[in-house]
């Protein structure tokens, strides 16, 4: 008599409990989740918001703030200034990009192989110039290529050649790009190698088995595993490029005339909203920026995988 | 005529307090009847100047109900930035502010800054120099204290004139007829640097010509002219100088500027008188080398000079304590020892008439130009400044385009005239957009 009741008591019971430990099990994941929420919001989502709006209104220092639709945007789409900036960093994007990548993917692989001698000491001394600050290294290279007493300048010199303008109009954007170069091959190497130690080692046995030397299990095993990794690599390039601000902000000090106001977009709006206090169009380039940025990495990832799948 | 009330009446240290506004007024000279209220208040300071504390503390001692609150929120347009957000705001402003004149008409205009000539700043025409008041005075009101200036000079080194046997020029023909002169008997030296970025350099020459390449009538007509006589003149000249090879492209206080500067590859530093503690400062080594010299000048005969630089104390109008931030301005930029401590403490050069009118000031020799009496030089240049230029209240905008129009002629050694061309239009688009009307001069 006693059992039944007891079996529907702990039914009943289990019933009942089991929706509120579902609950509790999810308030807990709430409270997990809080401050990142709570930071999200207040450093991304509202800053953003902020933009959006603030973006369809024009301040002038005669008539105040009005509301003028997408007026601002469809200035921005007839900014020869602007479109001069992001030419420039598309070009940046397409000419940087894969020789940081190149280097990033081949210090990998060498570090991965296990035949580099001293292969820690490699992978923090690549590393290290992340660690650097951007303004840090930009101020550096910029004293490294300095004209007339930089370190370029006294290595040439010692050989008896006259260095080249590496700040000048013509060389400025290579110079931009050696910086960033400099800075994220490490990062990206980073990425890579943690993808590379990430495939099974009984991939490279039967491999082994299979007689492949190191050279076709890097080209046949560990540059398709890399594919992920580089999808990522690449969106962060994307960003990254679209977004140079830092190096060319600090040699512009050095060089004005070189580096103008609309050197690169983020630059551009940087000077309309504190030079010209122009932040309501500042802000529609700085949507539409994140726009392009976003179309292009869908591009890359698309890309990506379309060939994953002819694999 | 008291504006603020002392609502609870408290009368323990009035006498004390009075004592000391009357110190003041005597030593300001200030007319005002503002009796300050003996209740505490706490004022916050916005400056870049490094070693402000110092003045502050002694302004301090001497204002035990007034304490001050020193902040340094950015250099310039960081500043400036940071107090254009606070006026949007409606609050969150500095009480006093340091400003460039540069910088004064943009909030003077839109309304953010308080008539001092309403706060107990009344005196402040009659304190300080006419050249300078000039700068934060806008009709019948009065937008600023005058704190420092840039009197118009001319910094050259008398080792590289010497040795190559050169007189040091008087008038910009002779300054052009010295660059090839010093370049052709030392061709490491030229008679001075171009930067593509230096704005300051085209305002303190048209300035000196009388040139108003900007000029806002009824607050919303603009006129422009960047190819007046004046402006074609001053681009010209230095188009020439230019192409010829005679000037350094440089950009002024860069390391490798410094290291020209200090090694005799630049001759002359054409700039306002705060130019001696940059060189002071940087290039001790260079003690007795550098000689001070009266900005040159177009035709022989002429005096005008003009000036570069200089700041002021504002107060905001969205401040609750115009009257004790008024006085503290008036304090460290015009009372005696305000002005003592601008000078010895801060490295300053103060603008008020006593001081220049002061022997033991304007006599006094200084070493570091071989025991010249510089300040007699720069009285004169604050004497003869040209009066009538003007700042428009979108002067950061020009100054940030300059580099893209009239910079890109000068690093490729191509018209500046026609870069002054390039200018102005990029002005015009912009002040178009702001709501102007403009008009360009022909």
């Amino acid at each position: 008599m006693t059992a039944p009741t007891a079996l529907v008591d702990v039914a009943a019971s289990t019933r009942r409990r089991r929706p509120s430990a579902k609950l509790r099990a999810s308030r807990i994941a709430y409270a997990f989740l809080l401050p990142f929420i709570v930071v999200f919001t207040l450093t991304i989502v509202v800053p953003l918001g902020y933009a959006l709006v603030i973006s369809f209104f024009k301040k002038q220092l005669i008539g105040g703030t009005v509301f003028v639709g997408i007026d601002n945007y469809v200035r921005a789409l007839g900014d020869t200034l602007l479109h001069d900036g992001v030419l420039r960093v598309l070009l940046f994007f397409v000419v940087q990009v894969p020789i940081m990548l190149l280097i990033a993917v081949l210090a990998a692989l060498a570090i991965d192989s296990g035949r580099l001698a001293g292969s820690r000491i490699v992978r923090i001394g690549l590393f290290l110039p992340y660690a650097v600050p951007a303004v840090v290294a930009a101020l550096m290279w910029g004293y490294i290529f300095g004209g007339r007493f930089g370190l370029a300048g006294q290595v040439f010199g010692f050989f008896g050649v006259p260095a080249p303008d590496f700040l000048g109009p013509g060389l400025m954007l290579g110079s931009v790009g050696n910086i960033v170069t400099w800075s994220f091959v490490g990062y990206n190497m980073l990425i890579f190698y943690a993808a590379l130690r990430s495939i099974p080692e009984e991939v490279y046995e039967a491999a082994a088995i299979d007689g492949a030397g190191e050279f076709r299990k890097a080209w046949s095993i560990k540059l398709p595993a890399l594919r992920p990794a580089l999808t990522l690599a690449l969106i962060f390039s994307v960003i990254g490029s679209l977004q140079l601000f830092n190096e060319p902000s600090i040699l512009q000090a050095l060089r004005p005339s070189v580096i103008t106001t609309n050197y690169t977009p983020n630059l551009y709006a940087y000077s309309l909203s504190f030079m010209g206090g122009q932040t309501n169009y500042a802000a529609a380039i700085a949507v539409l920026l994140g726009g392009l940025t976003v179309v292009i990495a869908y591009v890359v990832q698309l890309g990506v995988a379309r060939r994953d799948r002819f694999v | 005529m008291i504006r603020h009330t002392a609502p609870r009446g408290v009368r323990r240290a009035v006498t004390v307090a009075a004592a000391l506004a009357a110190t003041a007024l005597v030593i300001t000279g200030c007319t005002s009847s503002d009796t300050p209220s003996d209740e505490p208040v706490e004022i916050t300071f916005w400056t870049w100047l490094p070693d402000i504390q110092t003045t502050v503390d002694k302004f301090e001692e001497a204002h035990p109900n007034i304490t001050v609150k020193v902040e340094n929120v950015g250099v310039g347009i960081d500043e400036y930035t940071k107090i254009q957000n606070a006026v949007d705001a409606g609050s969150g402003g500095p009480d006093v502010a340091h400003m460039t004149y540069d910088a004064i008409p943009a909030f003077a205009l839109t309304g953010a800054l308080a008539d001092l000539t309403q706060t107990g700043g009344e005196s402040i025409s009659d304190t300080f120099l006419p050249g300078v008041v000039s700068l934060v005075q806008f009709g019948d009101a009065i937008y600023g204290v005058p704190q420092d200036f840039g009197p118009g000079v001319m910094y050259y080194r008398e080792d590289l004139f010497t040795a190559a046997g050169v007189e040091v020029p008087t008038t910009w023909d002779e300054y052009a007829t010295a660059a090839e002169q010093l370049h052709a008997a030392n061709p490491n030296a030229y008679i001075t640097y171009l930067e593509p970025g230096l704005v300051d350099a085209p305002y303190m020459g048209l300035w000196q010509l009388g040139a108003k390449p900007w000029t806002i009538e009824n607050g919303t007509d603009l006129t422009l002219d960047l190819q007046s006589e004046e402006a074609l003149q001053w681009a010209d000249y230095w188009t020439e100088l230019n192409n010829a090879g005679l000037t350094l492209e440089s950009v002024q206080g860069s390391d490798e500027w410094f290291k020209q500067m200090g090694d005799g590859q630049i001759a002359t530093w054409v700039v306002g008188a705060w130019g001696l503690q940059a060189l002071t400062g940087v290039l001790p080594q260079n003690e007795g080398l550098w000689r001070v010299a009266p900005q040159p000048v177009w035709n022989e005969g002429d005096t005008g000079t003009s000036q570069w630089g200089g700041s002021a104390s504002v107060v905001l109008a969205q401040s609750e304590k115009q009257e004790a931030a008024t006085e503290f301005a008036l304090w460290v930029n015009g009372s005696e020892e305000g002005v003592a401590s601008l000078r010895d403490d801060q490295g300053l050069l103060p603008t008020t008439n006593a001081v220049w009118e002061d022997p033991a000031f304007i006599d006094e020799e200084i070493a570091y130009l071989g025991g010249q009496q510089a300040r007699q030089i720069f009285a004169q240049s604050a004497q003869d400044t040209v009066v009538g230029w003007s700042w428009t209240p979108f002067q950061p905008y020009i100054g940030s385009v300059y580099k893209d129009t009239v910079g890109q002629a000068i690093s490729n050694k191509t018209s500046i005239a026609e870069g002054f061309k390039a200018w102005q239009d990029r002005i015009a688009e912009y002040a178009e957009e702001q709501g102007f009307t403009v008009t360009i001069a022909d």
